[in-house]
């Protein structure tokens, strides 16, 4: 057994009483028995073909810590949103709007399960374990979240802001936070959840999130890792959308020594729509892996999904992309691109787009692209005056810059925009050339 | 015209690529105040020369090139960029989600740099530029847009020489802007070229046709074909060029 699979057998001993009573116990009890089945990831598991996790499976981590908290300022500065914050695993009374949750549809998880213990179970039907063990293995550890749930035309007036900070004073802990959002029909709302950790911030952040949205439900939501260039994380998202719901899906992967997500979607009804962003920034030895599955079950839906990557240095990344067209599913369309910026020899990308189509009357596309700084455009801008050094980093962010500008949080937008100026060195004087 | 006013000076220009010589032994001296038209069929090596002036890499090149009495094939692409040496590009490269604007400045700027002086602040830099837009008949929406992404043919050559008559170059090399030009848009191009004469500056025009030279009067006229200069002369070649076509001078060079 490895000292990670140690560790997290020891922290669930150890582990607060299940909030919820009985029922909430039974079910974590079950979910570590099905997360032990399973293990770690091995190197025949086909879904982690290319990320290996050797490293962390040496690595141990402690139970979240009530610790000091030496700032009140972390994430994104001047959000207009309704904050809940998680400092290293741990929710903060005093850095939240409590007083937006109880008219807003929000609970914590632990006191949604206090009223409902059937929430243990998750929103959705349960991922097959042996296939989805990290989302077996929240659920062992379910306690700290948010629960979010919209009434039919309900509108959040302000987006939901979930900020999960790692301090660096803290130590080197798991946590696994989970996240359940269930929309009514015609419902609005947009959620942000934001995995952040300070510089030299090491321990394992292991996130849930599943999405319900019944008809005519739409939901923006942003996933953003910018976690240390030493933490370990995991995030598995499942959603299911009934007709003429529309999901937006923004999945930014910036940081992270290792950050896998598994994202997996069902679209259940005619006029369904889901939009996938992504974007992956990986440089020095990070390795960023992104799963995604679009399950057509029904007739009429559509799809559309652009994930971008940058790799730089001898980092690594890896692209899975899979569309399923299920025999119902007519008049579906299906789009899927992933193109990929490689500035370094020694970076690798691998990347799968897979179309599997089981329906005749439909319209789907996929690609995938690696490439280098396009030298026309390199020449002209050198031609301009502009430096070698800054007009690399003009084109890289160029290339990046059409995933950003679909974030449609302008706040946000500037702070990833001020994330990638900062990543990219060159870019301190020119990032005025840039159009958003 | 005196010696000093030599802004460039080509000796002996060799350039191949993979071994496959595109200009041999080529000469030329451009003065400043003057303005030359290099003619020549398809495949004769008048755009390599523009883009070898810019600074393109990937060519073999021999020989020497003096331009302001430095050695320019020593220098950057940007570095010949901050000395004044402009090349408005025959096929214009888009660049999405780069500041067409913006990147204006930052090229004006660098220059100014270079040479000492302060750079323009946003509000300077907009007096500057809607005149010159206003010259080059270009419309205000241009501002917010992204390098040449989106612009038809006929508006990217305009850019170009938008950006030559605000950069204001000491050495202009024009490649092929009048091709994919209407009538209309050439009168413009044309403006804009004539504008920018002066004793200080020099223009090189790369040109397939005559058609350009009737709004912009050459000094000189020169012939390349097949990676040399052939024949010299002044604006009545381009006019014999135009009536007899570059195959009277294959002729005559066989004959001689």
């Amino acid at each position: 057994m490895s000292a990670m699979i140690q560790s997290l057998q020891d922290n669930f001993s150890r582990q607060p009483v299940a909030p919820g009573g009985d029922y909430v116990h039974q079910v974590r009890e079950k979910a570590m028995k099905e997360f032990l089945n399973t293990g770690l990831p091995g190197p025949r598991d086909e879904y982690w073909k290319y990320t290996r996790l050797r490293i962390f499976a040496k690595r141990t981590f402690g139970l979240p810590q009530e610790n000091a908290i030496t700032g009140s300022d972390f994430g994104i500065k001047n959000l207009d949103a309704i904050r809940i914050v998680f400092v290293d695993g741990l929710y903060s009374p005093a850095l939240s709007d409590e007083s937006a949750f109880a008219e807003n549809g929000i609970r914590l998880l632990a006191d949604a399960l206090r009223d409902d213990s059937g929430l243990a179970g998750g929103l959705l039907p349960q991922p097959d374990p042996a296939i989805h063990q990290f989302a077996a293995l929240n659920r062992a550890f379910q306690d700290q979240g948010v629960v979010l749930e919209l009434a039919a035309e309900r509108e959040l007036p302000r987006p939901l802001y979930l900020l999960f900070h790692s301090q660096k004073t803290g130590q080197d802990t798991a946590s696994h936070p989970r996240i359940l959002i269930r929309s009514g029909a015609g419902s609005k709302a947009s959620v942000i959840e934001h995995y952040n950790g300070e510089e030299k911030t090491a321990g394992f952040c292991n996130a849930l999130t599943e999405i319900d949205l019944a008809s005519g439900a739409q939901l923006t939501h942003y996933r953003i890792q910018t976690e240390s260039d030493t933490a370990f994380h995991v995030g598995s998202l499942f959603a299911r959308q009934a007709e003429d719901s529309r999901l937006v899906s923004h999945n930014l992967s910036l940081g992270g020594r290792l950050a896998r997500t598994n994202m997996q979607f069902e679209l259940m009804g005619r006029g369904a729509e889901l939009v996938l962003n992504g974007l992956y920034l990986v440089s020095g030895k990070q390795h960023i892996d992104n799963h995604t599955l679009v399950n057509h079950r029904k007739p009429g839906a559509s799809s559309f999904q652009d994930y971008r990557g940058i790799l730089n240095d001898k980092a690594r990344a890896v692209f899975c992309g899979k569309a399923v067209v299920h025999p119902d599913a007519q008049q579906t369309v299906a789009t899927q691109s992933n193109r990929n910026l490689l500035l370094s020899h020694g970076a690798e990308i691998d990347t799968q787009p897979v179309l599997e189509i089981y329906a005749d009357d439909v319209q789907c596309s996929h690609g995938a692209t690696v490439g280098q700084l396009d030298t026309n455009a390199l020449f002209y801008l050198k031609t301009r005056g502009v430096p070698e050094d800054e007009a690399r980093s003009l084109l890289t962010f160029a290339f990046a810059e059409d995933v950003v500008l679909r974030l449609e949080n302008q706040t946000l937008r500037n702070a990833i925009t001020e994330h990638l100026i900062g990543r990219l060195p060159e870019m301190k004087n020119t990032d005025e050339l840039v159009t958003t | 015209m005196s010696k000093n006013n030599i802004l460039l000076s080509i000796n002996k220009l060799s350039v191949s690529i993979d071994d496959k010589p595109i200009l041999r032994d080529l000469s030329l001296q451009v003065a400043a105040g003057e303005v030359h038209a290099i003619m020549g069929p398809n495949g004769s090596g008048k755009s390599t020369l523009a883009q070898v002036l810019a600074g393109r890499e990937g060519y073999e090149v021999s020989g020497e090139v003096s331009y302001l009495g430095e050695d320019l094939l020593d220098l950057s692409p940007e570095e010949r960029a901050w000395r004044g040496l402009f090349l408005a590009f025959q096929y214009p490269v888009e660049i999405p989600g780069v500041n067409n604007v913006y990147l204006l400045k930052a090229a004006l700027n660098a220059q100014r740099k270079y040479r000492g002086e302060a750079p323009l602040d946003a509000f300077e830099f907009l007096t500057v530029i809607q005149e010159k837009m206003k010259l080059m008949q270009i419309d205000e929406s241009f501002l917010n847009r992204s390098v040449n992404a989106g612009f038809s043919g006929c508006e990217k050559k305009r850019n170009e020489i938008l950006q030559m008559v605000v950069l204001e170059p000491r050495l202009a090399v024009l490649d092929e802007t009048d091709s994919g030009l209407d009538i209309d848009a050439m009168k413009i191009v044309a403006n804009g070229v004539n504008t920018m004469r002066d004793p200080e500056r020099a223009i090189v025009l790369v040109t397939h046709y005559q058609r350009l030279l009737d709004y912009i009067k050459p000094d000189k006229v020169h012939v390349l074909a097949d990676g040399q200069i052939v024949r010299s002369g002044g604006p009545e070649l381009a006019l014999k060029l135009e009536e007899k076509g570059y195959d009277w001078l294959r002729q005559e060079a066989v004959s001689a």
